[in-house]
């Protein structure tokens, strides 16, 4: 779990990185990267999307933190708010422009020779997919708690914080999201119940 | 147990590194609700450990440096914001003074439509209005009286404009000629005596305008509308001449020191025979009995008890009501035999000029066709030499009354007071003639008639 970042570290860093500093930009991508990492390989289920849309969330920050008005209350999970609604704007986007896409493998396709297991390559590809489409099905909210709590590994009144939310609310959405999760997942290992007992 | 608190102990048991198997075998009894949930967890947790690779954070970085090498400076964006704050708040300032450009357009052409207006078009009411402003703002009687004056004046010059190119009254200027003499009148009746004397003057000569007017106009029933107000004008200037000094006690009254020689006949009496013969603002009671006398005859010879109110009472305002001549009359005193020479002088040569000007006035209008400049101007120079005449003899008429003994100035203001016979017949055609600037009294009068009519004053 990284270490969270507090109040004096981004009203010193965003003011540097709206006037375009690099060293500032580079601070906060290291900051925020993995977080924001995990919480689009969460949504999306896959490692090269995810670090893509990384990479795109703070291009998207570099382009429209001029008009970001830092918050001299609670600053740091302003900010980090922000990014993250960047990030969930990106995941919307990301499905919508693959929403009907197929990709096309060709026929001799060389297995390779040192790497992991194919199989369980697409095993652990293909749960990653499930839980990102049911992650999907729930509300932001709901969503920001999971990943926070489970992901960040954040307690509940750190997520409490983070989302300025008090404890009780958070832990409400913590259960409410994980049965929904729950029944979303049990209802597609019941669909395919072989990839269910070889994953069991 | 509810599932809630169940599902939360799990949680922490799986985080301190208990299966789920585990869990699940501890709550048997609630296994199939939590399995899933806590599948779902596990799952999720499974990515905590989840980082970039060098490689991804290195690409990652060289990205964001080409994005930030395309983004403009800050101080570029700081720029480009102030220009196009700059930008709106010029149009801004731009739009700000064409909306104060129109609305001085606006203002002009209105005030220039008013003050062009002539009877008859609807903005007159709002010029005599506004004309009027001046003297309902001050708090001066005397200024009030004079600005009244002025604006009755003007409405007598349009009266005359109106008559001249329609050929019939314009009752909206007749209205406003009588509304500005009777608010002059009441204004005079709290000024001093001096101001009420020269109010007076000024009333007469336009009772008498009214009057030549009347007999000049073909229309009947303009011709009975300004006779009616020509009698009223008169009254005003009669009942202000009697009219007891507002001045502190002991100030002497001039016209109650006029011998008793000197008495005119009434001019209202007169005034249908010979206006501007007998109109004369000399022409003042001599005595608070012969006042009195004066103006009663005048209302029993214009006015019957039973008569019904003319046209002229229904367009007219009703003029102020005024004391009456005997209340408040200081008693007379003796005037001084040189002043009342020199008064009684200055009397007989205004009758004399205001004789030849009615001379000169109806000379012009027995001409057939509109009269020629000469003409015109032959009178306009006579009737204003008849009124500094006039104006001079009741200053010397003032004087008299008001000094006990003559002083070698009073003497000497008498003396300039009397006008030079020579200059009254004579027939001067330049402008000039008009105005004598030596005599201090003829600025004090109205402006002169063109021909036998008010001019307009500018």
């Amino acid at each position: 779990m990284q270490p969270r970042l507090t109040d004096e570290q981004i009203l010193a860093l965003v003011p540097r990185c709206q006037r375009g500093e690099p060293a500032a930009v580079e601070a906060i991508y290291d900051l925020y990267s993995d977080r924001l990492y995990r919480y689009l390989l969460t949504r999306l289920g896959d490692p090269d999307a995810a670090a893509e849309l990384t990479t795109e969330v703070f291009v998207r920050m570099i382009q429209h933190i001029g008009s970001f008005k830092l918050s001299r209350k609670d600053p740091a999970n302003v900010f980090s708010g922000w990014l993250y609604r960047i990030a969930a704007n990106l995941v919307s986007d990301f499905y919508r422009s693959r929403k009907w896409q197929q990709v096309e493998l060709p026929d001799d396709l060389p297995a390779p020779v040192n790497g992991p297991d194919p199989y369980q390559q697409a095993v652990q590809h293909e749960t990653a997919q499930q839980l990102g489409t049911a992650l999907n099905q729930l509300s932001e909210d709901q969503r920001l708690v999971i990943v926070g709590r489970f992901a960040e590994e954040m307690s509940t009144a750190e997520v409490a914080a983070w989302l300025g939310k008090t404890e009780g609310a958070v832990k409400s959405l913590q259960h409410r999201a994980l049965r929904t999760l729950g029944r979303l997942l049990a209802l597609d290992k019941r669909r395919d119940p072989a990839a269910s007992g070889e994953s069991t | 147990m509810n599932l809630d608190t169940t599902l939360e102990r799990c949680l922490q048991q799986i985080e301190a590194g208990e299966s789920i198997d585990g869990c699940l075998a501890r709550y048997q009894d609630q296994a199939d609700a939590l399995a899933p949930m806590l599948a779902a967890a596990v799952q999720i947790r499974s990515h905590a450990e989840a980082r970039l690779s060098q490689t991804q954070r290195l690409q990652a970085k060289a990205t964001l440096r080409q994005t930030l090498a395309a983004q403009p400076s800050a101080a570029a964006v700081q720029k480009t914001a102030r220009s196009r704050w700059a930008l709106s708040l010029g149009g801004a300032r731009r739009l700000v003074a064409i909306a104060a450009v129109a609305m001085l357009l606006v203002v002009v052409l209105s005030v220039g439509v008013v003050a062009s207006s002539e009877p008859g078009n609807p903005a007159y009411a709002v010029r005599v209005i506004a004309e009027r402003a001046p003297a309902l703002v001050n708090r001066d009687s005397t200024v009030r009286a004079a600005v009244e004056l002025t604006v009755a004046e003007r409405r007598l010059a349009d009266l005359q404009l109106h008559l001249q190119r329609a050929g019939r009254l314009e009752p909206a200027a007749l209205r406003a000629l009588l509304a500005g003499d009777a608010a002059a009148a009441r204004q005079a009746a709290s000024a001093g005596r001096v101001e009420q004397l020269r109010v007076a003057g000024r009333l007469a000569t336009h009772a008498r305008i009214l009057h030549v007017l009347a007999d000049r106009v073909e229309d009947p029933r303009s011709a009975q509308l300004l006779n009616e107000a020509s009698r009223r004008t008169m009254a005003l200037a009669m009942r202000l001449r009697a009219a007891p000094s507002s001045q502190p006690p002991g100030v002497q009254l001039p016209t109650n020191d006029m011998p008793a020689a000197n008495r005119q006949p009434s001019p209202v009496s007169t005034a249908t025979a010979t206006p501007m013969a007998t109109a004369d603002p000399t022409a003042t009671p001599t005595a608070t009995a012969t006042a009195t006398q004066a103006a009663t005859a005048t209302v029993s010879a214009t006015q019957p008890a039973n008569a019904t109110p003319s046209p002229a009472e229904a367009l007219a305002p009703k003029p102020p009501v005024e004391p009456t001549q005997a209340e408040g009359i200081v008693p007379p005193r003796p005037p001084h035999p040189r002043q009342t020479a020199l008064a009684q002088t200055a009397t007989a040569r205004s009758q004399t000029a205001t004789a030849r000007a009615a001379t000169a006035t109806a000379r012009a209008s027995r001409t057939p066709g509109p009269p020629g400049p000469r003409q015109t101007a032959r009178a306009q120079t006579a009737t204003a030499r008849a009124q500094r005449a006039t104006a001079r003899a009741e200053a010397a008429t003032a004087l008299a009354s008001r000094t006990p003994g003559p002083g070698p100035g009073q003497t000497a203001l008498a003396q300039t007071a009397t006008p030079n016979p020579d200059q009254s017949t004579a027939t001067p055609t330049g402008p000039g003639a008009q105005a004598t600037p030596t005599d201090p009294a003829a600025s004090s009068h109205p402006p002169q008639p063109d021909s036998w009519l008010p001019r307009r004053p500018d």
